[in-house]
C-alpha cells in the first residue's frame, strides 16, 4: 500500500483513472459555479450550495476543494497552503488531488500563482489582478457563535440585524478593554453583510480591504460558499474610539530577520524560536540575503 | 417464510436462524467467504448512512477503509457525488413486499404479524467456538422454510388510527434529495426524513433515546408498527413511458405515535390526538428506523407548540440537522488532528492580552 507516498512523491501527474478532468462533474461544476456568481454578486452573503462529498473528509478543506476544482482552468498555476506553508501534510496531498486530476502547473511562489488555495493565511508576497484566493472554511457564520440555529442566523443575516456581534464586542471592551476575538475576526463587507474571515489571523485581514485579488470562500460540510470581489471594502468591526489590533510579534523572524511578518514558534538550531508561517516567502528572502 | 409472532420457542429459533441465510441487500449474488457476508448488517449501516443502496461496492468500501464505518461511508458517499443522477422514481412505503413485520401497538393488526428474520429474541451467549465465517453457532443449519412465491403487501397499521381521526396532521413530505441541496435546515419535512435516513446510527440512537427515557408525562411513545422487506423501485421506461420494475431495495420502515394533549398558549387543550412519526432506512438495522421516527415526531410534535417553547434537542430539527450527520461530525471533530498554530499564535495573543488586563486591573 504504498498509494499515499505515491502521491506524495511523484514526479509527474498521475492521471486518476475513471475520475473525470478535474475530478468533478458537469452538473456539479455548475452548481457551485451558479453559486459562486451569486457569491460574488453580493460580496460577503453566505450562499448554499448543494456540497458534494469529496475524496477528503468534511471539514478538511472538502469546501475550499470544490471552489478550487469548480473555477481552476487548464493554464493555471496552483499553490496550496497549510499554516503559511506548502509542504505541510494537508497542503501536499490538497496539491496532489488537484495537480493529478487536471494536470495543471503548481507553484510555491505566491507571485507566479493564478489560484490559490488556503487554509489559515494569506500569503504575504503581493497579489495581482490575477490571482483568485481560495479559503478553507471551518465556520462560515461569524453569528454561530451567538445564535447556533441555522434557520434563525439566515434571517438576522437578510435584517443585517449583528446587534449580537455588537453587544458581545461592547462587553469585551467593557470588561477587558479589548476585543476577546483572535482569529476569524468579523468584518463587514462593503458596508453590508459581515463576515467571517475563516481562521486566518487579524494579522491577515487588513490584506483584505480593496484587495486587487478575488477571495472565494468555501466551505464544504456546511454547504455554503461567499466571495469579496476585487477592491471592495472589508472593515473589521470595532467601535469608532477602538482601534482594531492585530496580533503583535516582539522579535523578528529567527531565520529571514523579517520584522513584517506573522511569526509561529519552531525549533531552529535545536532552540525555540519565532518564525515565517510563510515559509515560501521565508525560504526566498533567506536566499536572497545569502548564507550566513 | 413467516412466522407468526405469537409461536414460543420455535419461531424464535427459526427467526434467528433466518438471519443466517439472510445477506445485505441479497440480490442473488453468492457472496460466501466475502465481507458482504461476514457482516450483513454492517454493510447495511453503511449504506444506510451513505444513502446509497449498492451491497457489493459498500462491501469493499468497508474492506478498504479497513472497517472503520465513518471512512467506508466516505468512501461510498465520494465516489457516488459525481455520478450522473440518470432518474428518480417515487416509491410508496405501502408497498413493500413484507419479511418482518411487528405491530406492538395491536396485538391482531389487519394482515397480521410476522417476525421474520430477527434476533431479537435469542439469547446473547458468546459462542466461543470456532464457526465458519458467516455463520451463528447452531446445530440445526437447515432452511427455515420454502421462500413465498407471492411478494406480501400489507396495510399499514396505522391505518386504523387514521380511520378513526386519532392522528393529528402532519406537515406533507415531498421527496427531497438533500445530496442536490445545500442543507436540510429549514427545508421541510421531505428534506429532514432524508437527512434522518442517513443520519449517523450512534447519534440518531442516542437523541432517540433522550426523548424516549423523558418519560410518559412529557410523550409517551408507541410503537404502532416496524416492518422490513423489499421495496420494488420503477422507473418510467424512455420509450413506451410505461413503468418497469428494475429492481428491489431492502428497507425497514417504522411508525410511531406520541400520546400528549397539544395545549396552545393560553392554557387551552386544543387537540388531544397523537402525533405520528415516520422513519425510514435502507437495509436492517431497526434501530435506524425506529430512532428515525421518534425524531420526527417530536420535531412535528414541537412544530405544534406554541412559539417560544423551549425545545430539547430531540425537538429541534435545526439542532437535529447540524448534528447527526456523520460525514461533518467525524470530519470535523478528527480535523483538529489538521495542524493549528497559525490560528493558535491568534489564540496566544490574546490570552496574554487579555492576562494582562487582568493582572493590571488586580494591581
Amino acid at each position: 500500500m504504498s498509494a499515499l507516498s505515491d502521491l506524495l512523491h511523484r514526479a509527474e501527474p498521475i492521471h486518476i483513472s475513471g475520475y473525470l478532468w478535474a475530478y468533478l462533474d458537469a452538473a456539479s461544476k455548475r452548481e457551485i459555479r451558479r453559486a459562486l456568481l451569486k457569491a460574488v454578486c453580493i460580496p460577503g452573503h453566505i450562499t448554499p450550495f448543494a456540497s458534494r462529498e469529496m475524496p477528503v473528509a468534511r471539514g478538511w478543506g472538502s469546501g475550499g476543494l470544490q471552489v478550487t476544482l469548480a473555477t481552476i482552468v487548464a493554464s493555471d498555476t496552483v499553490k496550496v497552503i497549510d499554516q503559511g506553508d506548502d509542504e505541510s501534510l494537508n497542503a501536499r496531498t490538497m496539491r496532489a488531488l488537484i495537480a493529478d486530476s487536471t494536470g495543471v502547473e503548481t507553484a510555491t511562489d505566491a507571485r507566479a500563482a493564478t489560484l490559490i488555495q488556503t487554509r489559515h493565511r494569506i500569503p504575504e508576497d503581493d497579489l495581482d489582478d490575477r490571482t483568485v484566493l481560495v479559503f478553507q472554511v471551518p465556520i462560515s457564520d461569524p453569528l454561530r457563535e451567538f445564535e447556533q440555529r441555522p434557520t434563525a442566523a439566515r434571517r438576522m443575516h437578510a435584517e443585517r440585524d449583528y446587534a449580537v456581534i455588537w453587544l458581545g464586542l461592547y462587553e469585551d471592551h467593557a470588561r477587558f478593554s479589548r476585543s476577546r476575538f483572535s482569529h476569524s475576526y468579523p468584518c463587514e463587507v462593503e458596508g453590508g453583510y459581515i463576515i467571517s474571515t475563516t481562521p486566518i489571523p487579524r494579522f491577515d485581514v487588513p490584506r483584505l480591504h480593496q484587495a486587487p485579488f478575488l477571495s472565494l470562500f468555501g466551505a464544504g460540510r456546511e454547504a455554503a460558499v461567499y466571495a469579496i470581489p476585487p477592491y471592495t471594502d472589508v472593515t473589521p468591526i470595532t467601535f469608532t474610539d477602538r482601534e482594531f489590533e492585530i496580533e503583535s510579534f516582539d522579535t523578528p523572524c529567527a531565520k529571514c530577520g523579517a520584522e513584517d511578518s506573522y511569526l509561529t514558534e519552531e525549533i531552529v538550531n535545536g532552540r525555540r524560536a519565532a518564525v515565517c508561517s510563510d515559509t515560501a516567502r521565508c525560504r526566498r528572502r533567506q536566499a536572497e540575503k545569502g548564507p550566513r | 417464510m413467516y412466522t407468526t409472532v405469537r409461536e414460543s420457542q420455535n419461531a424464535i429459533d427459526a427467526s434467528a436462524r433466518l438471519t443466517d441465510q439472510q445477506q445485505a441487500g441479497f440480490d442473488g449474488h453468492d457472496r460466501a467467504g466475502t465481507v458482504g457476508a461476514l457482516v450483513p448488517l454492517l454493510v447495511d449501516q453503511v449504506m444506510a448512512e451513505a444513502g446509497v443502496v449498492e451491497p457489493a461496492v459498500a462491501a469493499k468500501a468497508i474492506e478498504q477503509a479497513r472497517g472503520d464505518v465513518s471512512r467506508a461511508v466516505s468512501l461510498l458517499r465520494s465516489w457516488v457525488s459525481c455520478l450522473p443522477r440518470e432518474g428518480t422514481s417515487v416509491v410508496a412505503c405501502s408497498d413493500i413486499e413484507v419479511e418482518r413485520r411487528i405491530t406492538p401497538a395491536f396485538a391482531e393488526p389487519d394482515g397480521g404479524q410476522f417476525l421474520g428474520a430477527s434476533l431479537d429474541y435469542a439469547p446473547r451467549l458468546l459462542n466461543l467456538d470456532v464457526t465458519p465465517a458467516g455463520g451463528r453457532a447452531s446445530g440445526d443449519t437447515g432452511p427455515v422454510a420454502e421462500p413465498d412465491p407471492e411478494p406480501l403487501v400489507l396495510p399499514r397499521a396505522t391505518t386504523r388510527l387514521e380511520e378513526q381521526d386519532l392522528i393529528a396532521a402532519t406537515e406533507s413530505t415531498e421527496p427531497v434529495d438533500l445530496t442536490r441541496r445545500a442543507s436540510a435546515a429549514g427545508a421541510g419535512r421531505g428534506a429532514f426524513q432524508h437527512f434522518l435516513s442517513r443520519a449517523e446510527t450512534g447519534a440518531l440512537t442516542a437523541l432517540a433515546y433522550t426523548a424516549v427515557r423523558e418519560g410518559p408525562k412529557q410523550a409517551d411513545p408507541t410503537l404502532v408498527e416496524l416492518r422490513a422487506g423489499r421495496l420494488p423501485v420503477s422507473v418510467t421506461h424512455p420509450r413506451t413511458g410505461n413503468p418497469v420494475r428494475v429492481g428491489s431495495v431492502a428497507v425497514t420502515t417504522c411508525e410511531l405515535v406520541l400520546y400528549h394533549v397539544q395545549v396552545d398558549s393560553s392554557g387551552e387543550h386544543t387537540d388531544s390526538r397523537f402525533t405520528l412519526g415516520y422513519g425510514a432506512t435502507a437495509g436492517r438495522v431497526e434501530r435506524r428506523a425506529i430512532s428515525a421516527a421518534m425524531l420526527d415526531a417530536r420535531v412535528t410534535r414541537a412544530h405544534a407548540n406554541p412559539p417560544g417553547t423551549a425545545k430539547p434537542p430531540s425537538d429541534d430539527a435545526d439542532w437535529l440537522v447540524t448534528a447527526l450527520d456523520g460525514q461533518e461530525a467525524t470530519g470535523f471533530v478528527e480535523h483538529l488532528k489538521l495542524a493549528h498554530h497559525v490560528s493558535f499564535a491568534s489564540d496566544l495573543d490574546r490570552v496574554r492580552a487579555l492576562g494582562e488586563h487582568i493582572r493590571n486591573d488586580e494591581e
